[in-house]
């Protein structure tokens, strides 16, 4: 150890551990945050703001527009108020950050009024300034432009309360088409004067990457240079805190978090930067028995002392599994990154590895790869222990603690296998979605970039669709299969044929996988004619189910939901089927012959190939 | 209103039972069951042309369809499957044998002779298709209850019949119990709330959940 240096505690350290899950991390939190800025004489973590600029620019024109900011609590809108004011403001007043509403007289001579929570606003006073909105925003008045922030519900509160002229209505449901319509995030009034920006559509895992940056290039981490427990010595692993800094700054680590978050996004759990910030903080200063279970400078010589730097592993804070559980569930990042069951889902190629690598010669090469390789939180002699007592105890040993460390180990190795070995290793089988990196990597970031998919993929969901519809074990895949049941639609078995569409390009029909219309995320499209077609939307559940009825799994070893959805869908085309038939009159026009086809059985290749046609004559 | 004699032999909440739904309310008719005897009633007051219209009260009188035949086909016929495996390929052995085996089939109407159905179909084999169908999508059709008490799923008027002794001679009320008359007087006696064009199905949906 070099001989000057000592230990160091870092006021940004501190000032991190504020962002983190600790108790007092709850309410008005730019607020608190800001005044902990003034006593810290930290320099504030300075998130890229996407739309910072083009707001800004927005208020200095000649002719601004009025502006809403919405969006959930903890998507950074009174962030931006404050950081537009700031950028405004000249020789103007401070950003006050007790007012509900400020002013500030722009450059063009404009007043600019800031209404930082509208729904803090309550009462008479609430009346009086949606009136006023409704008409600066109608151009009623013309000295003034607005800038609000409030959250996606309540900003069609108390509107229905006033008794108003004409333009307060128009203005009021020109508000609500903006907010409900469509997924960008910003979006012009065409009536009005005025944008609106929904900050819950910019996604989690770019706004992840932003906050990550932010935080790991902190200015505040020099402090740490000159610390003597930063770097390790031979009989002392390093400081924890450093160690995890460094290592969610490797790309694979970076990735596989950001792939997390934008696999929830597109499951339909967006996640506002407070969250992800809690995240960052949480990874790089959890542990389980420090104090608030967050690590403080002061700690770390004593947490290196007992030895316990393997409850520190970034891999497991990702997942609050340094937090009580009660509190964990409290945190939604951290709810809907368990989702995922890192830890608990696994293949028995990892657990195989993970106990018997060790001794076993055929896995040791693997072992020592994953395992051995690193001695902070994987050959950690808490683990080894653990597992030599696993393989070696009776019956009576206390295996719990030795299970949650296997677990901690499959939530390491989620994080370090890298991407070459990905396939081998079957990574994506230690998450509930075993076929997540495909949907993303392969659908999702294939349509984004406006390319086709592989026809295997779309033939496996057809595959899967068809076992779903005609509840049978088809093997078809190169058409879709409608058929009903005949009597009640809950019937699991649906044996009266009605017609195969194509999946390849056909006089109109073909069914093919797209970006859907409304959402940003994959779609199957269905087309029967070129007039008629339906689309289901994929999100991660639904196309994890598809494929694993596809491969083989019962429907009902899954939710009810995917099987009502897919249900739903199939009841589109059938009334879609019903349209075109119509337009094509091709119901038979003779009534004294019926003819149903059914589907008695599967040929021996599997496939509904050939439906029987029985024709019954009336009379 | 007139007040029920306060009860001598029976017991007292027996009585409450009966003094508030009568003495029809069965209450482990199956919702299916409740639903068919139901549509059954009101197919036949159609018939006579005085669905869900009673003009003086308990004069309800009705006559549901027994369609002996269909129920013969669809649920008295064990046949079907030994005709085919015996008969590959022959169309007329297997009509010839199974009807007559049909004949010879104890239950239901005097008159044995499905030959008709030979006309209507092209195959034997389509004709068994179509039965098999049929049974397959029965309502509980995988229960074990008497032929005389299967049913083939509502698809309209045709299909509506009553339930039956073994012998398929007598209604006796095992698995219509009466609870779908019940629901067809309360209808029936609701009549005038609905307007005219009833719109029967929601409120018989909750009525069923309820039963």
């Amino acid at each position: 150890m070099p001989e000057n240096l000592s230990h160091q505690i870092s006021p940004w350290v501190s000032f991190l551990r504020q962002y983190g899950p600790i108790p007092q991390n709850e309410n008005s939190f730019d607020e608190r945050i800001a005044s902990s800025l003034k006593r810290g004489r930290v320099a504030p973590i300075r998130v890229e703001l996407q739309y910072l600029d083009e707001l800004v620019a927005n208020f200095r024109s000649a002719t601004p527009r009025s502006i809403i900011l919405t969006g959930t609590a903890g998507d950074g809108k009174t962030f931006y108020c404050r950081e537009i004011w700031q950028q405004l403001q000249g020789d103007g007043p401070r950003w006050n950050s007790e007012a509900e509403t400020q002013e500030l007289r722009l450059d063009g001579g404009l007043t600019l009024e800031v209404i930082k929570d509208l729904s803090a606003i309550v009462g008479e006073e609430k009346k009086e300034t949606l009136l006023r909105i409704a008409d600066v925003m109608a151009d009623k008045v013309k000295d003034r432009v607005l800038l609000i922030a409030a959250n996606d519900g309540q900003l069609m509160e108390g509107w229905s309360q006033l008794n108003g002229n004409g333009h307060v209505h128009t203005v009021r449901n020109d508000i609500e088409n903006l907010l409900v319509g469509g997924w960008r995030a910003h979006r012009r009034s065409q009536e009005h004067n005025f944008d609106l920006y929904n900050l819950s559509r910019t996604s989690a895992e770019k706004t992840f990457m932003k906050a990550l940056k932010a935080i790991l290039d902190h200015p505040g981490w020099a402090r740490c240079d000159s610390c003597q427990f930063q770097q390790g010595t031979e009989q002392q692993k390093p400081c924890p805190i450093w160690e995890n800094k460094t290592r969610l700054a490797g790309a694979l680590m970076q990735q596989r978090v950001s792939d997390l978050l934008e696999l929830s996004e597109l499951n339909g759990f967006h996640l506002p930067i407070r969250q992800l910030l809690i995240l960052v903080a949480n990874t790089i200063l959890g542990h389980s028995t420090a104090k608030d279970r967050l690590m403080m400078c002061k700690e770390v010589p004593q947490l290196l002392a007992e030895g316990t730097i393997a409850q520190a592993s970034p891999y497991r804070n990702v997942f609050g599994e340094n937090l009580t559980e009660r509190r964990r569930e409290t945190i939604e990042v951290f709810r809907v990154l368990r989702r995922f069951g890192v830890g608990i889902e696994t293949s028995n190629f990892i657990d195989s590895i993970l106990i018997f690598g060790a001794d076993d010669p055929a896995l040791h090469p693997h072992y020592q790869e994953l395992i051995l390789s690193d001695p902070h939180y994987g050959s950690d002699s808490t683990y080894l222990n653990g597992q030599r007592a696993y393989l070696e105890g009776g019956e009576e040993t206390d295996l719990s603690a030795f299970l949650a460390q296997l677990a901690g180990q499959r939530q390491r190795l989620f994080f370090t296998i890298p991407d070459a070995r990905a396939v081998e290793m079957r990574l994506w089988q230690l998450t509930t979605f075993h076929f997540a990196d495909e949907y993303l990597n392969e659908v999702h970031r294939v349509l984004l970039r406006k390319e086709r998919v592989r026809g295997e993929i779309v033939a496996r969901l057809v595959r899967g669709l068809n076992r779903i519809f005609t509840g049978m074990l088809a093997r078809d895949d190169n058409h879709i299969v409608l058929a009903t049941s005949g009597s009640l639609s809950q019937a699991r078995v649906s044996q009266v044929f009605e017609e195969f569409i194509s999946v390849r390009r056909n006089l109109g029909q073909r069914a093919q996988l797209e970006l859907a219309p409304e959402a940003e995320m994959p779609a199957l499209s269905v087309h029967l004619s070129d007039k008629h077609w339906a689309s289901l939307p994929l999100n991660l559940r639904r196309y994890e189910y598809l494929v694993r009825i596809a491969e083989g799994a019962l429907p009902n070893s899954f939710s009810r939901e995917c099987y009502e959805d897919i249900m739903a869908c199939k009841t589109e085309l059938l009334r879609q089927l019903a349209a075109r038939r119509r337009e094509e009159q091709a119901e038979d026009d003779e009534t004294d012959r019926l003819t149903l086809s059914l589907i008695t059985r599967l040929n021996s290749d599997g496939l509904i190939s050939n439906p029987d046609h029985i024709e019954i004559r009336m009379r | 209103m007139n007040r029920l004699p306060f009860p001598t032999v029976i017991e007292p909440d027996i009585w409450v039972d009966e003094a508030i739904w009568g003495h029809r309310l069965y209450d482990e008719q199956t919702p299916w069951m409740t639903v068919l005897e139901f549509l059954g009633i009101l197919q036949s007051e159609m018939e006579d042309g005085r669905a869900l219209r009673e003009e003086t009260l308990n004069t309800l009188k009705y006559r549901p369809n027994r369609r002996l035949h269909l129920r013969n086909i669809l649920f008295n016929n064990p046949h079907l499957e030994a005709v085919l495996e015996q008969f590959p390929n022959d169309d007329e052995a297997q009509w010839q044998t199974w009807l007559q085996q049909m004949r010879a089939t104890k239950g239901g109407p005097e008159e044995r002779d499905f030959s008709y159905l030979r006309q209507r179909f092209s195959s034997f084999k389509g004709f068994a298709a179509l039965v098999q169908f049929l049974q397959a999508s029965a309502i509980e059709g995988d229960s074990n209850k008497r032929w005389t008490s299967k049913f083939v799923f509502p698809y309209g008027p045709h299909c509506l019949y009553e339930d039956l002794d073994a012998n398929g001679k007598t209604n006796d009320r095992r698995f219509f119990g009466r609870t779908g008359e019940l629901l067809y007087r309360v209808l029936a006696a609701n009549v005038h709330d609905f307007g005219a064009e009833l719109c029967i199905a929601p409120k018989m949906m909750t009525m069923t959940e309820r039963i």
